[in-house]
């Protein structure tokens, strides 16, 4: 899982675009992969992994086409062609580029803890021990900075 | 949108390796190791309290047999219930037909003669007037009269 988890959160963000939407994907891929461990034919794990990874990923653009509603008959008729349409993909650097910028707007108290945790990649316990703050503290911080991201990633994306 | 086929995910894979790879969230694997984990205490906790209830079901199982009769116990069973039918229809029976036969050895007048048995109003009268008179006659009532004086 160690091996893998770069790479199966990279492609689901490359096909996703969206940073917690590529989270839950890379997350329920290693779930799925654990119990269904038993159909891997043993050949290719990268790729038996992968493949999973990225039909979830399939499979939630599909779902979230669905939810968008058209408001008139030419925009279902394009949303159609859309669906149909081959998978657009996108560049994994630009959207983390996005998503920093979107830390960097949140208040003082969230933005380093957010920006330590979600763009560098550091764990909660390691921004306590750097910050000399409480481990309750920065989990709760970035608890509530995931929410204001999510909030403000889906007001950027309905914009 | 379909499904990529291998030859895409292969693509992809290598594009995504080569130049495009970000680090994944710190905590993704922490995250999944605690559903697994969680995953699997619950299908533990499932297992043993289908073993419970299983065993309960065994000792349940095991009691109803224990009270089951043999074939001949249920056969002398019903033997008694069906003597004590009859033993009850028989009582309720002779409670009849005694009761008729008392009835014919004793005379029960029947409402003429039970009339006829009681005074009429007229000779209730008339007794008590020969009574009176026999009292008169006797002088009794003066007697009565001067105890009272």
């Amino acid at each position: 899982m160690q091996t893998y988890q770069n790479l199966v959160f990279s492609i689901c963000l490359k096909m996703t675009g969206d940073y917690f939407v590529s989270e839950d994907i890379a997350q329920e891929t290693f779930i799925s992969a654990y119990k269904h461990f038993e159909d891997f034919d043993g050949n290719n794990e990268k790729a038996w992994i992968c493949r999973i990874a990225t039909n979830k990923c399939i499979d939630y653009l599909k779902s979230s086409a669905r939810r968008i509603i058209p408001e008139t008959e030419d925009k279902f008729m394009e949303q159609g062609d859309l669906r149909s349409e081959p998978l657009s993909l996108y560049l994994n650097k630009e959207v983390m580029e996005v998503f920093g910028e979107g830390c960097n707007t949140l208040p003082e108290q969230y933005r380093k803890v957010a920006v330590e945790h979600f763009i560098k990649g550091k764990t909660a316990k390691v921004i306590a021990d750097e910050m000399g703050l409480n481990l309750k503290t920065v989990q709760t911080r970035i608890y509530r900075a995931r929410q204001m991201l999510q909030k403000s990633m889906k007001t950027e994306v309905n914009a | 949108m379909n499904y990529l086929s291998d030859e895409e995910l292969m693509n992809l894979i290598e594009s995504v390796e080569h130049e495009d790879m970000i680090q994944a969230p710190p905590d993704l694997i922490g995250n999944v190791l605690e559903i697994v984990d969680n995953e699997i205490t619950d299908n533990t906790d499932d297992k043993k309290d289908n073993a419970n209830s299983s065993d309960k079901k065994n000792i349940r199982d095991e009691s109803e047999l224990s009270n089951q009769k043999t074939y001949e116990e249920r056969v002398t069973e019903y033997r008694r219930y069906t003597f004590r039918v009859v033993l009850a229809m028989a009582a309720s029976l002779a409670i009849c037909i005694l009761s008729q036969v008392t009835d014919i050895r004793q005379h029960l007048p029947d409402r003429q003669e039970a009339v006829t048995e009681y005074k009429t109003r007229q000779e209730v009268i008339e007794e008590n007037k020969t009574i009176y008179q026999k009292v008169k006659e006797a002088g009794l009532f003066e007697i009565s009269e001067n105890m009272e004086d």
